[in-house]
């Protein structure tokens, strides 16, 4: 029974689910604070590429995951970001802390946009709907190339913000790390939120839902413009941070490659996100440094296989589950 | 964010006017005409397909009925949507139990608060004060309603690892949580085995007999309708064919043969 009330407390936040939360939050924090010590520049690079699709990821952890609502355009609202950061950087001299409003406001109202189509189709026919707004976003950023310098793409000026000069890769694994725990903040605090619960009734039963009056088209709307927020902000991030961007970083490969990430890592949990945007950045970097990139696109294929196969909840829960047996078997047992 | 407003002070009759819903040419209730007093627990007996489930959607919001009128007191609920409804303290069950498969007990319970949310949603990432403190006081209600539900034991749980009378128990914690004014029950002891049964029904006798709620009771347990429903009202192919005090109801010659089929003679 004790293992009951341990239970329950990990609901109601208190006890020792809290003191072993805080320990991990503890350990990840020294972490985060010792990497740029320990890491090389081009490893402490990738870390930030990390950051950057785990924010990305997120978003889709809080679209995908808590509200179940399929999108193939993520990768578009992160161009969105990327562009701007960048035409707003080349083009016109702008500083990151002018073009990241700029962004903001751009993602907020195509997804106020294309989330219209969320109040009324759910399901594959508004993933349809998304793929056809990424469809149009491709187009436009080939076609555009006055702007977007077309299929060639464009070079991308690093982040300065107020004077902080953040192609130094120290100063900008620090603001990745700040921006990355602000949007994990966000995101766990959103899913135990009483729009958390909104969205989860939402993917989970419409009719349960409804008959405890959520209204469910308002809470995918909601979850759809906070998933292509968090696209868009790391968007802005990305473009400076690996210094040239073009179409096909953000067409729907890349919109698949996100849901890929995500499902592998869980997709219902924050920390998904991050284990999936980690897989993402370094599992072709290792191919590489084993001297086998060539073999990538063949193996990774049936790696996918293998972990969907062996670990259907994603490497986070799975994990979780796995050490949560280790503390009971180690604990009382009965 | 919208506030909720409350009007019902649990003092109000629902009226029902002449009801009727058809499906194409299939009339699912048929000119219905019924009050249901304020604190009063109706039985709504029938056999299938008498349009029981089909009242209970109307009276939800779940379906807009093609004619006639309901009344909350002097509100026209006639059309109004489901959250319309729910804002209004009228809550309903489920015949097969809709759970959020993929949550914990606790976090479905929880659910049932929705209706009482005062915060946007800024507040709620912010968690300001008012927000946590309104956030503290539900889960202090829902792990009462827990316990007073046997669920006290696994809150924690993923409502999927559940046997199917739990499942029913935690939908009905659910709709106790929202605190309901009016509360609709589709067969709520259907499919439980005896014992989580019988303390179902003691628990839904000790809220009858508390007298703070009007409740719906479609069901096809007649001794249970006996038990907890005062007042019964029959539904046959979609006509209220009797209405009245549960035993008076019950012993009607029409009654007994619309409903079990008897034929005295």
């Amino acid at each position: 029974m004790v293992d009951m009330q341990s239970i329950v407390r990990s609901d109601v936040r208190g006890g020792p689910e809290k003191l072993r939360r805080m320990a991990w939050v503890t350990v990840g924090c020294l972490l985060v604070l010792a990497l740029p010590f320990i890491l090389e520049s081009y490893w402490l690079y990738l870390v930030g590429v990390t950051a950057v699709y785990a924010i990305a990821g997120l978003g889709l952890v809080i679209l995908f995951g808590f509200t179940g609502q399929l999108s193939l355009a993520h990768a578009s609202f992160f161009g969105i970001g990327a562009y701007v950061s960048a035409i707003g950087g080349v083009h016109y001299g702008l500083p990151g802390i002018v073009t990241l409003p700029i962004a903001f406001a751009i993602c907020l109202a195509a997804g106020a946009f294309v989330g219209i189509f969320a109040l009324r189709i759910s399901g594959l026919r508004f993933a349809l709907i998304t793929l056809s707004f990424g469809e149009l976003f491709y187009w436009a950023s080939v076609r555009w190339s006055d702007l977007t310098g077309g299929e060639q793409g464009l070079y991308a000026e690093p982040l300065s913000v107020m004077g902080i000069d953040f192609g130094d890769p120290i100063n900008a694994y620090f603001l990745f790390a700040a921006l990355g725990l602000l949007a994990t903040t966000l995101c766990f605090r959103l899913r135990d939120s009483s729009f958390g619960r909104a969205m989860a009734a939402t993917r989970d039963s419409e009719l349960a839902a409804r008959s405890s009056g959520v209204s469910v088209a308002r809470t995918r709307y909601i979850a759809f413009i906070i998933g292509a927020l968090f696209s868009g902000v790391a968007g802005w991030l990305f473009s400076g941070h690996v210094g040239a961007i073009s179409p096909n970083f953000f067409d729907m490969f890349a919109s698949l490659n996100m849901l890929v990430a995500v499902i592998i890592g869980g997709v219902k949990t924050p920390l998904g996100a991050w284990v999936g945007a980690a897989y993402l950045v370094f599992v072709p970097e290792l191919f590489g440094m084993a001297g086998v990139s060539n073999l990538y696109p063949i193996l990774s294929g049936a790696l996918l296989v293998l972990i969907v196969l062996l670990l259907p909840a994603g490497i986070v829960p799975t994990l979780r589950q796995a050490l949560r047996r280790l503390g009971t078997s180690r604990g009382d047992k009965q | 964010m919208k506030t909720i407003e409350m009007p019902l002070d649990g003092d109000v009759t629902l009226n029902l006017d002449n009801l009727s819903v058809s499906f194409g040419g299939l009339m699912a209730l048929n000119d219905v005409t019924m009050s249901l007093k304020p604190n009063v627990w109706n039985g709504l007996i029938g056999p299938n397909g008498a349009g029981k489930t089909t009242l209970l959607n109307v009276l939800s919001g779940f379906l807009v009925p093609t004619g006639g009128s309901i009344h909350l007191g002097d509100e026209n609920m006639t059309g109004q949507s489901t959250q319309d409804w729910v804002r209004r303290g009228i809550l309903r069950g489920f015949q097969m139990p809709r759970l959020l498969e993929g949550e914990t007990v606790f976090v479905n319970i929880m659910l049932g608060r929705h209706r009482f949310l005062s915060s946007g949603l800024g507040a709620q990432i912010l968690r300001l004060p008012q927000y946590m403190a309104a956030e503290k006081r539900d889960r202090d209600v829902c792990m009462e309603i827990a316990e007073r539900l046997l669920l006290g034991d696994v809150v924690g749980e993923l409502v999927s690892n559940l046997t199917f009378g739990t499942r029913r128990l935690v939908e009905i914690a659910r709709l106790l949580a929202a605190e309901p004014k009016i509360a609709l029950f589709d067969e709520p002891a259907a499919g439980m085995d005896p014992d989580l049964r019988h303390e179902l029904v003691s628990i839904l006798a000790e809220i009858q007999s508390a007298g703070k709620i009007t409740a719906v009771l479609v069901e096809h347990d007649v001794d249970l309708v006996r038990r907890l429903c005062p007042v019964s009202h029959v539904l046959d192919a979609g006509r209220l064919i009797a209405h009245g005090a549960t035993d008076e109801v019950l012993g009607l010659q029409q009654v007994q043969q619309a409903y079990f089929g008897v034929d005295h003679d």
